[in-house]
Order: structure tokens, then sequence, then C-alpha cells
């Protein structure tokens, strides 16, 4: 009688961990396609970033390239800082916010890529290169078909 | 009311003031100096300069150069200048000195420094020259001889690219043709922290007589993949499900994919362009590792139908989508049409009847007779009905099959009266 309550304790210790277990390979799972998806509407907003270049503010803009393994996620924030006006004329304006707006919503997280080296590591985002908007959108473009064909982000 | 409105003005004025000591001099800086240009590789082309001699003292040297008719402008603290170009054409770059990185400040006099192409008539240099990226495994160039060349030159390509220490030569010469091409191993590199993202390419022919030809081709683009196998045709619900596996080297998220559905009876050709295709593991018996599914709607099960499937690199991963794979081997599903078979029966067929009407015929005279009749005389019956007229009708029992000839039996008679007297 008084290993009875002994046994039920380790069965349902097992079956915690059991379940914790399935539980955790299915949401790495659901991390990495959560951002494909992303990834996925980005590329989209880029593109539709591209045709109102010209109704943006011709400034010079931090724009990586090259970006060093394991620092992608570095480089995008780099990107995602920007802070990307438009020029005057105020036809496009509302569009462009939306889409910038969009541009800065945070990556969903991975179990590798919690794993990225932080910033320390990486190059700060004024050591690289300015470039004007229409490089700009080429680059972060770049970056993120880099990402998608990645096995470990 | 006056006074806090001449303040304002004071103090508006006092910043401006202030803020014009704060800003760089307004007066631009002098030239660079020793502005020089190399290649190094292939097609990197390097500019480097010395700082002016002569400059402000507070200014923070900052470099302003652009390429021809302005393009590529950038602002750097650094003096050299580095950029990948095909050197098929003469390329410039003008340098200006200024003291920080506002791109509204004029920078000072530019200073330009041409390079141009390598010695030879433009003419004479290959044309056309392409490059292909096979399934991320090996790079074939082709081009096309240049203009007044002989048609006996041989041609060596070289390529580089930022994993190779060296400038290496393309061995596997072929010709298709025109085109003379050239394959070379490229793979991607892995585990290097520096990624190639372009190889450098020229062709030049061995006696030195005619121009360099140079390309540059980016690695994100101008990948050609493998065609991928096609694994299992199934029937489900009344709709054909396709199961194929992908060419190594990619992500499935990688790749668009087109699935031809031939149909022999109905003669239809459909082709479906799938972007995305993932594999359900409850519709699948047996499901096999790292396939891709997908579904074909309004397909008829009773009759043949012949699978093909071809993918290409999409936009998410790659910079264009354009080089299609070649058409994987055919599958088919279906009722099979056998042609052979049924040749088979409609020649085997007829020789039967014929072989057994030749031995009937042979062995059977009645069959024979009711088959071929005998052929009638016309002739012979106009003169037989014409001619002896007093022949008793005898002679006409001969027509009459069916007609017995009777035998004349003879037995010999002996005369009751001769035996009478002879016992007298």
């Amino acid at each position: 009688m008084r290993s009875r309550p002994g046994n039920m304790e380790r069965i349902v210790i097992c079956l915690m961990v059991l379940f914790s277990g399935t539980v955790a390979h299915k949401s790495s799972f659901q991390g990495q396609d959560r951002l494909l998806i992303r990834l996925r509407q980005l590329i989209g907003i880029v593109d539709q970033l591209k045709n109102y270049v010209n109704d943006l503010d011709p400034e010079f803009l931090p724009a990586p390239e090259d970006v060093k393994r394991h620092c992608e996620r570095s480089a995008f924030s780099c990107f995602q800082k920007v802070q990307l006006k438009s020029a005057n004329t105020g036809d496009n304006k509302k569009i462009i916010s939306v889409l910038t707006k969009q541009l800065k919503r945070k990556l969903p997280p991975t179990n590798a890529g919690k794993r990225q080296k932080h910033d320390l590591t990486c190059p700060s985002c004024d050591s690289y290169e300015k470039k004007p908007p229409k490089e700009f959108l080429q680059r972060l473009k770049s970056l993120i078909q880099k990402v998608y064909n990645l096995n470990y982000i | 009311m006056e006074r806090p409105a001449r303040l304002c003005g004071l103090w508006a004025l006092l910043l401006c003031a202030g803020g014009g000591g704060v800003a760089a001099p307004a007066e631009p800086q002098p030239p660079v100096t020793n502005l020089s240009v190399s290649v190094e590789n292939l097609c990197t082309v390097t500019w480097t300069w010395n700082p002016p001699e002569g400059a402000s003292p507070n200014c923070s040297l900052k470099y302003f150069s652009h390429f021809g008719n302005k393009q590529d402008k950038k602002i750097a603290p650094e003096t050299y200048r580095s950029k990948e170009v095909p050197l098929n054409e003469r390329i410039c770059l003008q340098v200006g000195s200024q003291c920080s990185t506002n791109e509204s400040e004029k920078p000072s006099i530019l200073v330009e420094k041409c390079i141009s192409p390598p010695e030879g008539d433009p003419e004479s240099a290959v044309t056309e020259l392409q490059c292909i990226w096979y399934n991320l495994s090996y790079m074939k160039c082709a081009w096309l001889p240049g203009r007044n060349t002989n048609p006996d030159t041989n041609y060596t390509l070289y390529y580089w690219h930022s994993s190779l220490g060296k400038i290496l030569q393309c061995e596997d010469i072929y010709r298709e043709g025109q085109h003379i091409g050239c394959s070379f191993a490229l793979t991607k590199v892995k585990d290097s922290s520096f990624e190639q993202h372009s190889v450098q390419v020229m062709v030049k022919d061995n006696a030195g007589k005619i121009r360099p030809s140079f390309n540059i081709v980016p690695l994100t683009s101008h990948v050609k993949p493998d065609p991928p196998h096609i694994k299992n045709l199934s029937f489900q619900n009344g709709d054909l499900y396709v199961q194929w596996k992908n060419p190594q080297n990619f992500y499935s998220r990688c790749l668009s994919y087109e699935v031809e559905v031939n149909n022999s009876q109905a003669e239809t050709h459909d082709i479906f362009y799938v972007e995305e295709a993932k594999c359900q593991n409850s519709e699948f018996e047996g499901n096999l590792e790292g396939t891709i599914c997908f579904m074909v709607p309004g397909v008829l099960p009773d009759t043949l139908n012949t699978v093909r499937i071809r993918v290409k690199t999409n936009k998410l991963c790659y910079e264009d989508d354009k080089l299609w794979s070649n058409w994987s081997q055919a599958m088919s599903i279906g009722q099979k049409a056998n042609p052979t078979f049924y040749i088979t029966m409609l020649l085997i067929i007829p020789i039967i009847v014929a072989a057994a009407i030749i031995v009937l015929l042979l062995y059977l005279k009645r069959l024979k007779i009711i088959i071929f009749p005998p052929i009638p005389d016309p002739g012979k019956i106009f003169k037989e009905m014409f001619g002896d007229q007093n022949d008793d009708t005898l002679h006409w029992k001969k027509y009459d099959i069916y007609e017995k000839q009777t035998k004349e039996e003879t037995d010999s008679v002996v005369l009751i009266e001769s035996l009478k007297r002879a016992s007298q």
C-alpha cells in the first residue's frame, strides 16, 4: 500500500514529461511555420513599397549587405529601425505609412533563432553602408530571400 | 507686447548664428590626390586615393564618390572604393572630399579616374556569354565566337568566386552547334562565414588575339534545378493524388511547380501551376519522407492518364524564377490501352479462320462442292438442248445428280422346251 502512491507519482511525472515533449516538438514546427509565413508577407510588402519608391524621401538609409552568418536577425532589425518617410506628395502617404508599420512588426521567434548571436557580436546598425531608398529596399528583399532559404533561422 | 517678439527674434538670430558656427565650414575642401585604379581577381576593380592636402583641421574627412551618370553615390570615410564590374566597357569613378556624411553638402572638385577594357578589337570579343547554374552543383557557360575571328580559335574560360583562393581555369570545354561552352563544378559552401555572392567569368583565347570578355553571374539567379522524381500516383475519392520528390539541394518552399496531366482517350492536356505543395500525412498510406503532394481535380479514373512534373526556383528565395527544369519521367495510371494486344488479336483470328477453311476444304468434298460448285458450261448445255432431240430422256438423267444409276443384272436363261426334248 505504501509503494502505490509512489508509483502513481512516477507515472504522472512520466506522462507530464511525454506530454510536454510532444507539445514542445509541435510548437517548434509552428514557430518555424509562423516565421516562414511572416517572411512571405514581408516580401510582398517590400515589393509593394518598391512601387512607391519615387514617393519616398531620398535620404540615405543604413542598408546591410553581405550579412555575416547568424547575424541575420540583427541585420533585419537594423532595417526595421529605419524611418522610411514619404516625401511631400500626400497621395500615397497613407499607403506608405501602413506598409512601413507592417515592416516594423517583430519577427516570430523560433528555437534556432533564440540561439542566434545577439547584437553584441554582430555589427551595429551604424556600421552598415548607407544607401538611397531603392537600394535599401533591394537589399532588404535580398536579406529576406536569404533568410527564407536558410535552415538555421 | 513688442519686447517678447524682439527677444524671440534675437534668440532666433543667435541660434542661427550658433548653428552656423557648429555646422561644417561652408567652403568646399581641396580635391583628393593620387587617385589610382587596380583590378583584383577578374572583375574586382578598386579605386584608391590619398586624403587632400590642406584640408581644414576641424573637418573629419568623408569622401563622396559616384560612377558615370551620377550612379551609385556613396559617402564614406574610407579612401578606397571597390566594385565588381564586368570590364567589357570603360568605367569611371569621380571622387570628392567633404566634411560630413550629409548628402546636401557640396563636395570638393571631383577627380575622375577611368579604367578601360583590356586590349583588343571589341568586335573580336565573344558574344552572348551566359552562364547557368545547374542544380547548385555545376555551372555551364556558353558563348558565341566574335566577328572576324578564326573558326579554329581555342578558347579558355577563367572563373573566380570568393570561396576560391585563386583564379581557376575551366577544363571541360565543349561545342554545341554554333555555341561553345565550358562546364565547371560549383557548390554552395555552407560552413564558411562568407558566402559566395557571384562568380566572375572571363573568356579569352589561348593566342591572346581577341579581347577578353567578362561576365559576373549572381548566385541568387540563373539557377536551373534537376527534374523531380514522381514517386506515386493514386486515386482517392475521385481525385488524382500525385506524390513526388524534389531535387536535392532545394527546399520545397523555394520551388514552384508545374504538373502536366495528359489523358489519351479524351485527348486533354492540362497544366497546373502550383506555388505551394505539402503532403498531409492522413491522406496518404505509406507517406514517403521528403515528398511533395498535389491533388489534381477532375480526372477520369477509367482512362489512361500520364503525369509529368517540372520545377523552378521561386522569388521567395531567389532573385529570378525564369528557368524551368526539364520535365520529369512520365508516370501513368489507369487502364492500359495496350495496342499490342489488339494488334495480335487482329492478326491471329483471321489466320485461324483461314486455316480452318483450308482444312475443311481438303477433307470434306461435299463442303467443297457447296462452296465451290462446278461451273456450268453454257456451250455444252445448249448443244445438248438443241442438238439430238431423238435422244431419249435417259440422256438427261445424267445431269440429275440425285438419279441413282441402277446396275444391269445378267443371268443365263435356260429354255425349258429344249430341256423337255432332251428328256424324251
